[in-house]
């Protein structure tokens, strides 16, 4: 058998043996049978070095293939089982795996956050209100009887102060906003305010003396109570759901006229009735109107020429609702257990 | 307000609905806040009058007795439990499926000793109708067996429930919620006549009035009725007064109760025997006095308390309370009717003041109608002629000093479209106002002209408010949402917009680092806060004593929601907590608000894993994260300034030469009395966002490979890390971009009071790739630098 005939066995030879490298010890068997220093391939060189100088060139052609063949062979097979092994085999990957704490955001700034998102999508601009206000912007601008009960000790906390002619307390809603915005600016405008809120109320599992409120408001010439409808409407669909309807019923605030109340329908029961709408198949979510008249003339705004709507939503019944947190102190106690859960 | 609908029907007597529901419904498209409708038929619906036809001892139980039962329409078993059942009773039955008022069972077929038993024989306690349980309710012999027991005891009422706003004084009456109820029905409301055959005596022959206080008594009318019979008021008028929860007395008192409740007017009787002096004067009472009302109790009187009086003295607080010696008793003979009008104000204050909130303050302070003073008046004479055979004196006695004018408003119906956004035609507002006795008087060219009927004069006075009538009444419903949202720039506020992102980023990076966010409360605990600073803003009326004044920062409230955690969840837990959040200052001036950033870090590493040894975040966990967040935000050339031991506060943070924050130290008890770390920063957000740049310029990316060395320094123990960077940095030259430490460790073989430093220094250039020569130099120089400045050796 001439050596060509032998390089040519030897190539089908592992070829047919190929398939059966199945594990590392049966490549380190391959490799010192095939590329060892005393394989079978340096055999065939040292072979070469005999033949006829006539055929040397195509002979080492040939042999240099073959090697290039064989360890071809070798390293791909090695290459798959280290990607095998990579240590893994030796792994329970069925361990956890190592975690830092998982962040999270407070459920109330996620949805002032959204209801936020949802305004400025139509063109409403976020505004920061005064949380320590005083009683003219308050009451009086929002056009707020002298003697209305909401100005009670029992309803709103003053704050001690030694301003003279002026008296201090802790925003009762996020309205007072709405004068500040006026004051400044010249008609149109187009604001929403989220913020904190405070009211003395005895502290139960249903009420707080602290609350979020979310408000908003539109002045333009001919900003009507259809709009009104349309603006809330549309945001009640984007934040509650497309399918569920909504309804204004009469109410009456100071500060708006005609007032409504805005109600969605029960998102729980698909307005169906439950025990959570009352069986009535709605939730009240917010109260809203039409500006009134006085306090566009405390601003200064021309209520012959501008007309604008206003609302108001407080965020902490809507989260209990939606998300059937059972007490409302949940929200401010900081259990990580509660926090980490939205 | 509660109203009994079958009452209301005395005004609205053609009403018709469909369905209690569609009633409701219709209510509640007015604006009526109805908070609870309670249909009596409804309630005993499957409540049927029977008959007992058979009666038999329980085969089984001695107590009990086997009834067959007539419902009318069929025949069936009921097991008894009552003692007083006999044959030939009729009963009311309660059938399979009707719901007990009393405790809201259902009744469902039950099977008691062997013997099915197919409904119930009710007891009065068990139907709500007294608190009788002796036995079963005994029907009278004639009661038509089948009949729905709500027609035998007629109680085919539906009682109303409706909150009623500030603004709507009128609704605190039938006549106010009838006008309503007809409005959303389209049926008429109306009044009830009034007629009454009067004596030949004149009351004012038999009293004089005179109002002193005229500012807070607009009008004071009063009348008298001879030679009433005090009596138990009959059936219907008891009826009526329980429905909206009023507890019948005698005749009289109980008719001055109807009429407020019918007309709104609150009506006080006095007996006329004890007036002394049979004079009535209206004055405020001096501070202080001392006054027993009817209900036995003393009230200290105030500057609001107005009174009415007699030549003797007061005798009823008015339009609150009457007076102990003036109030109807069996005795009485005589009765003198007050029908009056006080100022809204001054009830207020007085009730407030005297903490005393009755039936007539409540309508008084959101003012009565001042026309209706006269009806009520002759509506209350009316029925004593009637039901206690009074004989009424001739005309009233009308102290009304100043008549209010009439009040007119004019509307126009271009403004009502331009307000709702709708064309609603002319003789459509004028239907709907006139709807509920809002009187077109004017037509003209733009503009209605509206008189506005005294009941509502409060709260219907401009334009606006008729135009929110129309509104109502056309049904909120009505008007399509329209959605149109032109983006108009000028209508856009200007607020600090880039600081608004800010925040945003802020809490979404520190949400991404596993921070929990918190809100505590603004408000907080005297003793705590006044420790901190003494420029904080104290509440007049807190509700608590932990919560009188406000935060001055967000520290204290991170401390309080991590001890509470630690208490909750143990010793195993870990806690990254930030919040953002406004604080509070107060100063000569006024108050200043402003934003804070806290976050912190306390008991165990979140770093958790089934081969990551347990430990408890230190200092430099937390000066790591310090470090890193000012990095992120641009603030990298932050400088930290450490105290020496000053209590909690470990260092301040600043930032070109501003100090922006504070990082803190706080140990305190926690969980089982052990000592607990927590590691926080606080920093003012404005200051911060005013070192901030948000316009990020890109800085080159190095292409050339870097070049790393390791030094393995000795250097005296006591040494600070800080000083051997320094100088590393001054002999280094431009090429060295960055230094890690990898190793720290302290052995006596390396001599006493030393430490080994290791560090991997990293070497780079920007424009070529450095060699061995270059880096080697610029060790040696460092390591030279190193030994002379600081007496470093190599190891």
């Amino acid at each position: 058998m001439n050596i060509l005939e032998k390089i040519r066995l030897t190539k089908i030879q592992i070829e047919d043996i190929k398939s059966d490298i199945n594990s590392p010890d049966k490549l380190e068997q391959f490799r010192i049978k095939y590329l060892g220093r005393n394989g079978l391939i340096n055999e065939l060189f040292e072979e070469m070095k005999s033949v006829d100088k006539s055929v040397k060139a195509p002979v080492g052609k040939s042999l240099n293939e073959l090697k290039l063949f064989a360890q071809k062979i070798f390293d791909e097979k090695k290459s798959d089982f280290e990607k095998k092994n990579d240590g893994m085999a030796d792994i329970d990957v069925t361990l956890p795996g190592r975690t830092f704490n998982l962040g999270s955001k407070h459920l109330i700034s996620q949805a002032l956050e959204d209801i936020s998102r949802i305004f400025e999508r139509i063109g409403f601009k976020v505004y920061e209100g005064l949380e320590i206000e005083d009683e003219y912007h308050n009451f009086d601008a929002l056009n707020t009887p002298e003697h209305h009960p909401s100005r009670d000790m029992q309803d709103t906390f003053y704050v001690k102060s030694e301003v003279k002619d002026k008296r201090y307390l802790l925003r009762t809603h996020t309205s007072p906003a709405q004068i500040r915005i006026m004051e400044n600016q010249p008609p149109p405008v187009r604001v929403i305010v989220p913020g904190k809120c405070y009211r003395n109320e005895a502290i139960s599992s249903r009420s707080l003396s602290m609350f979020h409120q979310v408000e908003g408001l539109y002045v333009d010439k001919k900003v009507s109570f259809r709009e009104l409808k349309g603006t809330l409407d549309y945001f009640a669909k984007e934040f509650f759901g497309k399918e569920l309807k909504t309804r204004l019923r009469p109410s009456f605030f100071p500060f708006t006229e005609p007032s409504a109340e805005m109600d969605v329908e029960c998102y729980l029961c698909k307005s169906k009735g439950c025990r959570i709408c009352k069986y009535t198949g709605w939730l009240e979510i917010l109260g809203c109107g039409m500006v009134d008249p006085n306090v566009f003339e405390f601003v200064g705004y021309d209520s012959e020429i501008y007309s604008g709507y206003a609302f108001g939503m407080g965020i902490e019944r809507t989260l209990m609702i939606r998300h059937g947190v059972p007490d409302i102190r949940m929200f401010y106690e900081n259990d990580i257990r509660f926090l980490k859960q939205f | 307000m509660k109203i009994s609908l079958n009452w209301i029907k005395n005004y609205v007597p053609e009403l018709k609905y469909d369905s209690a529901l569609d009633l409701k419904k219709k209510m509640i498209k007015i604006g009526l806040d109805i908070e609870s409708f309670e249909s009596e038929s409804e309630k005993f619906e499957n409540f049927v009058v029977a008959e007992v036809v058979h009666k038999d001892k329980h085969p089984d139980a001695d107590k009990l007795t086997v009834c067959r039962i007539n419902t009318g329409s069929e025949e069936l078993t009921v097991i008894c439990g009552a003692p007083n059942v006999e044959k030939g009773q009729k009963v009311c039955f309660a059938k399979i499926g009707a719901v007990i008022p009393q405790n809201g069972m259902e009744i469902k077929k039950t099977k008691i000793r062997g013997v099915t038993s197919y409904g119930m024989i009710c007891a009065e306690d068990e139907l709500g109708l007294s608190n009788d349980h002796s036995g079963i309710m005994i029907l009278d012999s004639n009661a038509k067996v089948g009949m729905n027991f709500s027609d035998y005891i007629g109680a085919n009422d539906i009682l109303i429930e409706i909150g009623v706003t500030p603004n709507r004084g009128d609704l605190l009456s039938h006549f106010g919620m009838a006008r309503e109820i007809a409005a959303a029905t389209g049926f008429e409301f109306v009044k009830p006549d009034i007629d009454i055959k009067e004596s030949q005596e004149k009351s004012s022959d038999l009293i004089g009035i005179s109002i002193e206080n005229k500012k807070y008594c607009k009008r004071f009318t009063g009348r008298v009725v001879k030679n009433i019979k005090i009596n138990e008021s009959p059936v219907w008028l008891k009826k009526y007064l329980a429905s909206v929860g009023l507890r019948p007395r005698n005749n009289i008192v109980d008719i001055t109760n109807f009429v407020m409740m019918e007309t709104g007017q609150p009506l006080h009787a006095f007996d006329y025997d004890k007036i002394g002096g049979k004079k009535i004067i209206v004055k405020l009472a001096d501070k202080g006095d001392k006054f027993i009302t009817l209900d036995s109790k003393e009230r200290v009187l105030n500057e609001y308390s107005l009174m009415v009086c007699d030549s003797n003295g007061p005798s009823a607080i008015a339009g609150v309370m009457g007076g102990e010696f003036s109030e109807i008793t069996d005795d009485t003979k005589n009765v003198f009717i007050e029908s009056a009008y006080f100022d809204p104000v001054c009830i207020r204050k007085n009730s407030k003041l005297l903490g005393l909130l009755t039936d007539a303050s409540q309508r008084f302070e959101r003012g009565v109608d001042i026309e209706n003073v006269i009806y009520a008046s002759n509506r209350a004479a009316q029925l004593m002629q009637k039901l206690a055979d009074g004989e009424v004196c001739t005309g009233i006695v009308d102290a009304y000093p100043e008549r209010f004018e009439k009040l007119f408003v004019d509307l126009r119906p271009e403004k009502v479209n331009e307000i709702l956004g709708k064309n609603i035609p002319e003789n459509v507002i004028i239907e709907l106002l006139e709807s509920i006795g809002i009187k077109l008087t004017e037509k003209g060219d733009k503009k209605l002209c509206f008189e506005i009927p005294e009941f509502r004069r409060n709260d219907l006075q401009r334009e606006i408010d008729l135009i929110e009538e129309t509104a109502r009444l056309y049904g909120y419903d009505n008007f399509e949402n329209q959605y149109s949202f032109n983006l108009d720039l000028n209508a856009n506020v200007d607020y600090k917009d880039g600081y608004l992102i800010f925040k945003d980023h802020i809490k979404n990076y520190f949400i991404g680092k596993g921070f929990n966010e918190i809100i505590s409360y603004s408000q907080q605990d005297e003793t705590v806060i006044s420790d901190i600073s003494s420029h904080y803003v104290s509440i007049e009326n807190p509700n608590s004593v932990e919560m009188n004044v406000m935060r001055v920062n967000l520290l204290q409230g991170i401390i309080s929601a991590m001890k509470l955690n630690y208490n909750r969840s143990g010793k195993d837990v870990s806690l990254k907590l930030f919040e953002m959040g406004k604080v509070f200052r107060s100063s000569e001036d006024g108050f200043s608000e402003s934003e804070n950033l806290c976050f912190a870090v306390s008991a165990k590493s979140d770093y958790t894993g089934f081969d990551v040894k347990e430990r408890e975040f230190d200092v430099f966990d937390f000066k790591g994260e310090i470090e890193q967040f000012l990095t992120k935000f641009n603030l990298e050339n932050f400088v930290l300034f450490y105290y020496n031991a000053n209590e909690n506060k470990f260092s301040d943070v600043i930032v070109n030469g501003d100090t922006v924050g504070s990082f803190y130290f706080i140990d305190y008890d926690g969980y089982a009395d052990k000592r607990q770390n927590i590691f926080a920063a606080e920093f003012n957000l404005e200051v911060l966002y005013n070192k901030y740049e948000p316009d990020v310029k890109y800085k080159e990316i190095n292409k050339y490979p870097p070049v790393k060395r390791d030094l393995s320094l000795v250097s005296g123990e006591s040494l600070k890390y800080e000083q051997i960077d320094k100088s590393i940095r001054k002999n280094a030259g431009k090429s060295l971009k960055s230094i890690k430490i990898f190793d720290i460790y302290k052995d006596k073989k390396l001599g006493e009071d030393k430490k080994s430093i290791a560090l991997s220094l990293e070497f780079n250039s920007n424009d070529k790739t450095l060699t061995d020569e270059e880096v080697n130099k610029s060790i040696d120089n460092i390591v030279k630098g190193l030994d002379k400045e600081l007496n470093i050796k190599l190891r």
